[in-house]
């Protein structure tokens, strides 16, 4: 086909099919050309790529044409009604959670394994929420412009063309959930009156309606994706990622539960929370120097060329602590790492040299605390569909000024600074944090990795993500050997955010031996004790100890596990049960010996005594 | 009739001041300064252009310039399909720092990588500006190893515009077929080469390649 189209594609929001027509049947005068993109301009501070369909829906068309598109006022009233997920969907999270805090793995979730269930989910909530929102669409209930519910079904005869496409364009996967295609003509109210073949074309105003409803559905899908990360992670911080007591939440003020620990979610990833307490300390310690004008942080990120980054200190600390502190969402995290680079656009011709800069200059001057976690969130639990372009952009962003900082040594700056350094200061700023820690790479990314193949941590998980979506049914058996059988320590032991019950954790336990682990907190379910409890309380009370935590539950799992279990007698007292079964070995003992008195001996021989001796050593052994 | 757009990641590396984002605004905003969609600065950038029945959108990612952030360039050219390699064809340092982007991309970057190597500020050699690198260093570097090869003006937007042309013409676009089916996997218009599709196979089973 020799004709060129050079409208946007049909399934573009700016698609005009005028134009369309037209250009058809023109002459071809060049096979390449340029392609303006115009957009109406963004109103407000609404510039976070988290809405990009959004933005192109605002536009017209070049020739000023009225496009098929969406208006702002449209947009808003479509919107501005989901302010929540609808229930069947909200229940699609709460089954997720409720799933994550089975006891079915034996180990302990990485982190990265704990992105790939999350990664997995939302591909399927993706799915449900295309499969609702087409399922309300077709019952008429979006249905704009007062168009009649029967429009859908009766126009979309176009079997293989338009609806096709119409169906494709809003479809992230659709592997095992089969989506409610609109292109049957066998559904349709008018299929019968269409058995002459006689195909029903679509006029420009229909197809028009038919892409605003289409984009609106888009739009309704990325609302519903937003509330969906917000959802999970506001159910995670109100049900924990530990087991305390079941009573503690009541005593939760309201600003710890707005306050989301990233770092909970990698306990279980020893080398993240080094590398992040290291990097902590790294960049303290670099701020300190600052302060104390040991270094001129200016100078040495070459930021005297015409920015001036004080100005904005005061919006660049907000946002910084908007990030790291007070969202909670990945999706929220990112929304706040492009305001910040935003507010860092002095001018449109900035390019990334004075970025890079001005990020450094910013995360060492205000010591944002762990963002190098919040980093690492954003990329393992934003859903990777969404991960792109901007978004994309700016974590990288993110990641390599964090990179450059932690691989900042002592000879990067000037001798006469080297020789002012404390003693303390000198060793931090001795070596980069990732010649200490190698951190398990995804995909073999992102960071600049250990020269030494073995590292420092010993044996890191490796690479390769199980993705266990396939099978994830209510049947353990296929992931047993994979996780194996506990989130004990992490998500697994979530308490339920329905009212809690005291013998939880007895439920718990009943679990365990049901999934056959080796767990051996099995052998004792009687101790009311939860294992884990005792030990991750801890943590909700003060999160500076963390490390104490974690370095119980990152020794290898059996090995803590028996431990615990050690513990947990001798808080206990429980010397019971040892005792018994030192009385009932001593004489299991006796009787080995009793019934071997008589081996060599015949039935003829016995006395009356000793067959009497006999039937006493018969009845023991039958008791 | 094709009507699919294809996303290129397209990362641009070169020394400071080679003229690196001037090429991408030139490009970007030749004829088009309403262009608004999401953008970081000169920094990151998207620009679609329509080649024969594809329409290429170019994702754009600069790098730092800066020596001291040359160790930081792998984390911007992962998974890219394309990169430009500028150098100032009146700096011969420059060149020199060509030479070596062009040999990590080779050695780190995707397999495939499609590399464009750049000999920019053509315009000072009108203005009393005396060429250091010869057109001829530059073809060659760029025929030994498998590349693009364009002179071009910023400051004039001479060629700008057929280095991307020549990026999005050696771009394996799939065909339509490859594109319907990987249209169930995606959302939308919006697919995106992946030229790791085999190391990225995590991303792949989950249906999404990005």
């Amino acid at each position: 086909m020799a004709r060129q189209l050079f409208t946007p594609p049909i399934t573009n929001p700016r698609f005009d099919p005028n134009q369309s027509i037209r250009e058809s049947y023109k002459n071809t005068t060049s096979s390449m050309q340029f392609q303006p993109i115009l957009h109406e301009d963004q109103s407000g501070d609404e510039k976070s790529s988290c809405d990009i369909d959004e933005k192109s829906a605002c536009s017209e068309t070049p020739d000023g044409t009225k496009s098929p598109t969406l208006t702002k006022q449209e947009i808003d009233d479509a919107l501005n009604g989901v302010s929540n997920l609808p229930p069947e969907l909200s229940r699609l999270i709460d089954i997720f959670i409720d799933d994550l805090k089975q006891p079915k793995y034996v180990r302990p979730l990485s982190v990265l394994q704990l992105s790939s269930l999350f990664q997995s989910f939302y591909i399927k909530f993706d799915k449900a929420s295309f499969q609702h929102v087409s399922s309300m669409t077709n019952n008429g209930n979006y249905s704009t412009n007062g168009s009649p519910s029967s429009f859908l079904a009766a126009k979309e005869t176009l079997s293989s063309g338009l609806s096709g496409i119409f169906a494709r364009s809003r479809s992230s996967s659709g592997n095992s959930i089969m989506r409610p295609r609109r292109s049957s003509s066998l559904f349709s109210n008018e299929s019968t009156s269409n058995s002459n073949n006689v195909t029903q074309m679509l006029s420009p105003e229909e197809i028009k309606r038919q892409l605003r409803i289409n984009e609106l559905n888009n739009m309704r899908i990325e609302k519903y994706m937003e509330f969906c990360e917000r959802d999970v992670f506001k159910k995670i911080l109100i049900v924990g990622t530990s087991v305390s007591s079941p009573n503690k939440l009541k005593n939760f003020k309201t600003h710890q539960l707005q306050t989301f620990k990233v770092g909970n979610l990698f306990r279980n990833s020893t080398e993240f929370t080094e590398y992040n307490k290291l990097l902590n300390d790294k960049i303290l310690c670099l701020s300190k120097l600052s302060i104390m004008n040991k270094i001129n942080l200016i100078k040495f990120l070459s930021l005297n060329k015409g920015i001036d980054p004080e100005p904005k200190f005061e919006e660049i600390k907000e946002i910084l602590f908007e990030f790291t502190y007070h969202s909670i969402s990945p999706c929220e995290k990112i929304k706040a790492l492009l305001k910040l680079h935003e507010i860092m656009t002095y001018s449109q011709e900035m390019s990334n040299d004075d970025y890079l800069s001005l990020l450094i200059y910013y995360i060492i001057t205000i010591v944002p605390r762990d963002i190098f976690l919040n980093a690492e969130f954003i990329r393992l639990f934003r859903y990777k569909k969404k991960l792109v372009e901007t978004e994309s952009f700016a974590l990288t962003n993110l990641e390599a000024a964090l990179v450059f900082v932690e691989g900042l040594t002592k000879n990067d700056f000037s001798n006469e600074m080297q020789d002012k350094l404390t003693e303390s200061e000198g060793k931090i700023l001795e070596c980069s944090i990732s010649s200490k820690v190698a951190l398990p790479s995804n995909n073999g990314v992102m960071h600049k990795t250990n020269g030494n193949g073995s590292g420092n941590m010993g044996e890191i998980v490796t690479p390769t993500i199980q993705r266990p979506d396939v099978t994830r049914s209510n049947s353990y058996d296929g992931f047993r050997t994979v996780f194996d059988s506990s989130l004990k320590n992490i998500i697994g032991k979530i308490r339920s955010y329905t009212p809690p019950h005291p013998n939880a954790v007895g439920g718990n336990t009943v679990h365990n031996s049901n999934s056959n682990s080796n767990n051996n907190n099995n052998n004792n379910n009687n101790l009311n004790i939860p294992r884990s409890s005792s030990q991750l309380s801890i943590e909700l009370i003060n999160r500076d100890t963390l490390e104490i935590s974690r370095d119980v539950s990152t020794s290898s799992s059996s090995q803590s596990s028996a431990s615990l279990e050690r513990g947990n007698r001798e808080f206990t007292g429980d010397l019971t049960v040892g005792a018994n079964a030192s009385v009932n070995s001593i004489e299991k003992k006796e009787l080995q010996k009793s019934w071997k008195k008589y081996k060599g001996y015949k039935f003829e021989d016995l006395t009356i005594c000793e067959l009497k001796d006999l039937f006493e050593i018969y009845q023991k052994m039958v008791q | 009739m094709n009507t699919s757009v294809t996303s290129i990641k397209l990362v641009l590396l070169g020394e400071a001041a080679v003229g690196k984002s001037s090429i991408v605004l030139r490009f970007v905003s030749n004829d088009f300064a309403e262009n608004k969609e999401p953008t970081i600065g000169a920094a990151f950038l998207t620009q679609r252009v329509t080649i024969n029945e594809h329409t290429v959108k170019f994702e754009i990612w600069d790098t730092a310039g800066q020596e001291r952030f040359a160790s930081l360039a792998p984390m911007y050219y992962r998974n890219a399909q394309a990169a430009l390699v500028v150098y100032d064809v009146t700096k011969p340092q420059s060149f020199i720092k060509a030479r070596h982007w062009v040999k990590e991309l080779h050695e780190q970057a995707s397999k495939d990588i499609i590399i464009a190597l750049v000999g920019n500020k053509i315009d000072m050699l009108q203005e009393d500006g005396e060429r250091k690198v010869a057109r001829e260093e530059g073809e060659k570097l760029a025929e030994e190893n498998g590349l693009l090869f364009f002179e071009t003006s910023a400051k004039t937007g001479e060629n700008v515009n057929n280095v991307f042309l020549g990026i999005g013409e050696k771009i394996p676009l799939k065909n339509a077929e490859e594109q319907n089916n990987a249209n169930n996997e995606r959302e939308s218009n919006n697919q995106r080469v992946d030229l790791n599709a085999i190391n990225n196979g995590a991303s792949a089973n989950s249906g999404c390649s990005c």
